[in-house]
């Protein structure tokens, strides 16, 4: 199954993102100008600990941030092109048509960017950041799905799973009755679930964690969404159910064009499905790069040490390398670098300058790295300007 | 390859080093109802012996057993048979006073410090709970020259070999001039101690009070694992899931244990955190010369921080050796598996993968024979069989596990009496199952006859010799037969699979050979 292609590369594009939890005590900033691509039948992943932000960045793509949480700031834009035209069509009072001469004003959250010689849109986005929660829930489980952590909540106890498929089923694509049941069956069959036309009428208690997490990837893929948010899919399940469940994700990619969002903590796992990989640390992204370069040539002190501090790495000596201290929450606007404290290659600007992402060197174009330290070819003082400057006043008042 | 028998480590010459011998545990949950009279065979005849001073890792997955067992070990459940002997004592058979003492010597440090914790109070109450449930410390007193005198005071107890493993002071009586010594771990100056020589006593005065002396315990332990002094009024939720840890790792050692078991203690933690709590446990264990049961389905950490290495898999020790030995050079099926599931934080390695199928059958149902024999990979064909498609052949065994499952899953009510009945048919959709399971492959002769015969059997309602007639034709020695342990190398480490018997390929050269190709 191949889509038509705009010429755009990215499926999704997260600009500077933006999204803090406002408690009486404290405003955290649990996604801090958070910017990434995700290609066409590309898998990208966002690593890190708890509490750096990656799950908060997910859920605000699907418009799942919960009061007292709230995007504040940036775009989302999601250029699959059907959704593009049906939301051009559904919503056309909130469409700015680049191609005919409009801007985009506030509350437009819909961008025609072009169009062929009949009027139809080749080319555009829809901003999520932006757009009211309707048309969210429009776009949630259909062109955008998510598969979440503990597959025993993300399944309702009280109906079979081929139920819980055919509710997606009817609420987007208008399935119902035994045309949704055969539908159901071949989903389920589809992640590999045997036995299925038995299967679909058995409630989630009488599933392995493993074949309910299946389930759940089948329900996700009901509406043939062409973007697939994994929220660390794998981590409540055994090394070789997890193996399987990897191996039914790379599969269905194939299969299906999927893009994959892949969240997880597991750097054995990243390194294992991901193209390109993001690291997170409080809110920001630190480090991204190809898997290839990012395992083979972390440059962020961080990435470093979060690499060095996994048992299967350190195969030479006795003791484990740590990173020393905790994460900070991020709680008031960055204005130095989050992970100072706990850098071993700290030095007095890193107290002043908020780090951007840069080219870590310029042979390098495809890896950046947040830190002053980068480029790596350009003297230290140089390259601190360049980061100073970078930082604008806007952003800091932020 | 020589079977060994049940005793895998008798004629090892290290016997006096050992700390806990297990023989055959078994440990069964239910099967005593009137209705419910199969039981849970959650450990099912393990053997192994632990060394002073090591640690030995118990890797499976969920559901392996490796948690009940290791409660079993401190008897936090009731073992159903076979015997555990803790420093040459019989600790099943423990009771009273004995069990109390025993208690104290053995510790646990719990997954989820988030529930083990009790939110209530302090994290110096927490530390301080197991010390006042066993009335630390019992200053028990140890007289040198000092000829038939007795020991007398208010607080303090004469040392008595079976209560205490060492008494923790000591007063030396020669000269005239008392000497008094007191042991490291009691924060007790010699200065507060008062001794008097009587004709027939030594009068002890200790000038404190035992709760100081346990809070002063309390502070010391949390300086030992980590842990900053003003945590002592803080509460638990006030804490990171590292410190949390940390906190349950220094109530396990409030009594000086000499063994503690570790139950995934890393598990919920952060790769860098988890980096931390190992590093943290390994200094422990050379503190305080500790001996770990550590249990974890993490085999990273597993290979970075145990000695030896048991590998479990429904109820089952499939695999035991060093850890070195078990990773670099797996010799059971299983632990193959196990092994190349793990995924390396290095995309560029190109490892080949055995993809398991299923997931492990239940406890309650375990399969007669090897306890892997549905899933194993390498599992020993019948002889008409050997060479047949692995398309072909894993189409079969999927087949029979799908019969396999429907026949033991649990039926509602009215689904039974509507089969008893004859109302209605479990496998009215066996047509579209076969279809399913072997699509468009192209079945050999023999295969197609005996499945065949099978469908027919199963149209004809008698599913149960359809089964028997498939596992009659189909199955080999991995069904019939429980494996024995073999001893796979000079170091004593052990595997049990039919494989290792020199009939059979051995399992990886079959993997080389068949497997993965």
């Amino acid at each position: 199954m191949t889509r038509a292609r705009p010429d755009t590369d990215a499926i999704l594009s997260v600009e500077d993102i933006h999204t803090a939890f406002f408690t009486e005590k404290e405003t955290v900033r649990a996604a801090d100008g958070v910017s990434f691509d995700i290609g066409y039948g590309e898998t990208v992943g966002i690593v890190g600990e708890s509490g750096s932000g990656k799950s908060v960045t997910a859920r605000s793509i699907m418009g799942l941030v919960e009061s007292p949480g709230k995007i504040t700031d940036g775009h989302i834009k999601y250029r699959g092109i059907e959704t593009v035209q049906e939301f051009e069509d559904r919503y056309n009072r909130s469409t700015a048509d680049l191609s005919a001469g409009d801007t985009v004003g506030d509350g437009d959250f819909v961008v025609v960017e072009e169009r062929d010689a009949e009027g139809v849109v080749t080319d555009g986005y829809v901003d999520i950041a932006n757009m009211p929660e309707n048309a969210r829930q429009r776009l949630r489980g259909s062109a955008i799905s998510m598969v979440f952590q503990d597959p025993l909540t993300s399944l309702n106890p009280v109906y079979t799973v081929g139920n819980q498929i055919k509710e997606a089923l009817r609420l987007h694509q208008d399935l119902r009755g035994r045309e949704a049941t055969r539908e159901a069956i071949e989903l389920l069959e589809a992640v590999g679930i045997p036995d299925a036309p038995r299967r679909v009428n058995e409630y989630p208690h009488e599933f392995s964690g493993g074949m309910r997490q299946r389930a759940v990837i089948a329900t996700a893929l009901a509406c043939d969404p062409e973007l697939l948010i994994c929220d660390e899919p794998t981590t409540a399940l055994d090394v070789t159910i997890q193996a399987q469940i990897l191996e039914l994700l790379k599969e269905l990619q194939e299969e299906r064009d999927l893009s994959i969002m892949f969240i997880t903590h597991d750097m054995g796992v990243v390194a294992e499905i991901c193209d390109r990989v993001n690291v997170m640390y409080a809110g920001e992204l630190v480090e991204r790069a190809s898997a290839v370069e990012l395992f083979g040539n972390p440059k962020h002190p961080y990435t470093q040490g979060l690499l060095d501090s996994i048992p299967s790495r350190n195969t030479g000596g006795d003791r484990l390398s740590i990173i020393e201290g905790d994460v900070e929450t991020p709680n008031e606007p960055a204005t130095y670098c989050r992970f100072a404290p706990r850098c071993p290659k700290a030095f007095d600007d890193c107290d002043h300058v908020h780090p951007v992402l840069v080219d870590v060197n310029e042979e390098n174009e495809d890896h950046e790295a947040a830190c002053l330290l980068y480029p790596e070819d350009e003297p230290q003082e140089a390259a601190v300007e360049r980061h100073r400057s970078q930082t604008t006043g806007a952003e800091v008042e932020r | 390859m020589s079977t060994t028998d049940s005793n895998p480590t008798t004629e090892s010459a290290a016997e006096e080093d050992t700390l806990v011998r297990v023989r055959d545990l078994k440990t069964y949950y239910g099967g005593d109802g009137v209705f419910d009279n199969k039981p849970v065979k959650a450990v099912d005849g393990v053997s192994f012996d632990i060394k002073r001073g090591e640690t030995l890792g118990l890797v499976g997955e969920s559901g392996c057993g490796k948690t009940t067992l290791g409660r079993t070990l401190i008897r936090l459940e009731q073992a159903t048979a076979g015997e555990v002997s803790y420093d040459g004592t019989d600790a099943t058979a423990l009771s009273g006073k004995a069990l109390k003492q025993w208690r104290r010597n053995v510790q646990m440090v719990f997954q989820d410090p988030d529930s083990s914790l009790n939110e209530r109070m302090t994290i110096g109450e927490i530390v301080q709970e197991p010390l006042d449930v066993h009335d630390w410390p019992y200053l028990s007193v140890a007289l040198d020259d000092a000829g038939d005198r007795e020991v007398a005071g208010d607080m303090v107890a004469a040392f008595d070999i079976d209560a205490h493993d060492r008494p923790d002071i000591t007063v030396d009586v020669e000269g005239g001039q008392p000497a008094v010594t007191i042991r490291e771990e009691i924060p007790l100056e010699p200065e507060r101690v008062d001794v008097t020589v009587n004709d027939d006593t030594v009068r002890v005065r200790v000038n404190t009070t035992k709760r100081r002396l346990r809070r002063a315990r309390v502070r010391e332990l949390l300086d030992t694992v980590g842990l900053q002094p003003e945590h002592y009024y803080r509460y638990p939720h006030q804490f990171s899931g590292g410190q949390k840890q940390r906190i349950g790792i220094a109530r396990a050692l409030a009594l000086e244990p000499d063994f503690v078991i570790l139950d995934e203690p890393v598990s919920a933690l952060d790769a860098s955190v988890q980096a931390k709590i190992l590093n943290l446990l390994e200094d422990l264990q050379d503190e305080f010369d500790l001996t770990y049961l550590f249990i974890a389905h993490d085999l990273a950490v597993v290979e970075h921080i145990c000695d030896r290495v048991a590998v479990m898999y429904l109820g089952n020790v499939m695999e035991l050796g060093p850890s070195a030995e078990v990773f670099d050079d797996p010799a059971n099926p299983y632990t193959h598996s196990l092994l190349s599931a793990i995924p390396e934080p290095d995309p560029t390695a190109d490892k080949q993968r055995i993809t398991l199928r299923g997931t492990p059958p239940s406890p309650r149902d375990p399969p007669s024979g090897c306890a892997f024999s549905t899933r194993c990979p390498m599992k020993i064909r019948p002889e008409a069989y050997e060479d047949i498609d692995n398309e072909v052949w894993e189409a079969i065994e999927v087949f029979r596990d799908v019969l396999r499952q429907r026949e033991s899953r649990e039926k509602s009510v009215t689904q039974q009496v509507f089969e008893l009945a004859g109302l209605s048919d479990p496998y009215e959709d066996i047509d579209s199952l076969v279809d399913e399971v072997f699509g468009d492959l192209d079945l050999p002769s023999a295969v197609e006859t005996h499945l065949e015969d099978a469908v027919e059997q199963i149209r004809a309602g008698e599913s149960d010799a359809a089964r028997a007639a498939l596992r009659e034709e189909f199955g080999s020695v991995c069904e019939r037969e429980r494996p024995a342990d073999h001893q796979v190398s000079t170091s004593g480490r052990r595997s049990r699979c039919h494989r290792h018997q020199d009939e059979y390929e051995e399992p990886d050269e079959y993997l080389e050979t068949h497997v993965l190709d």
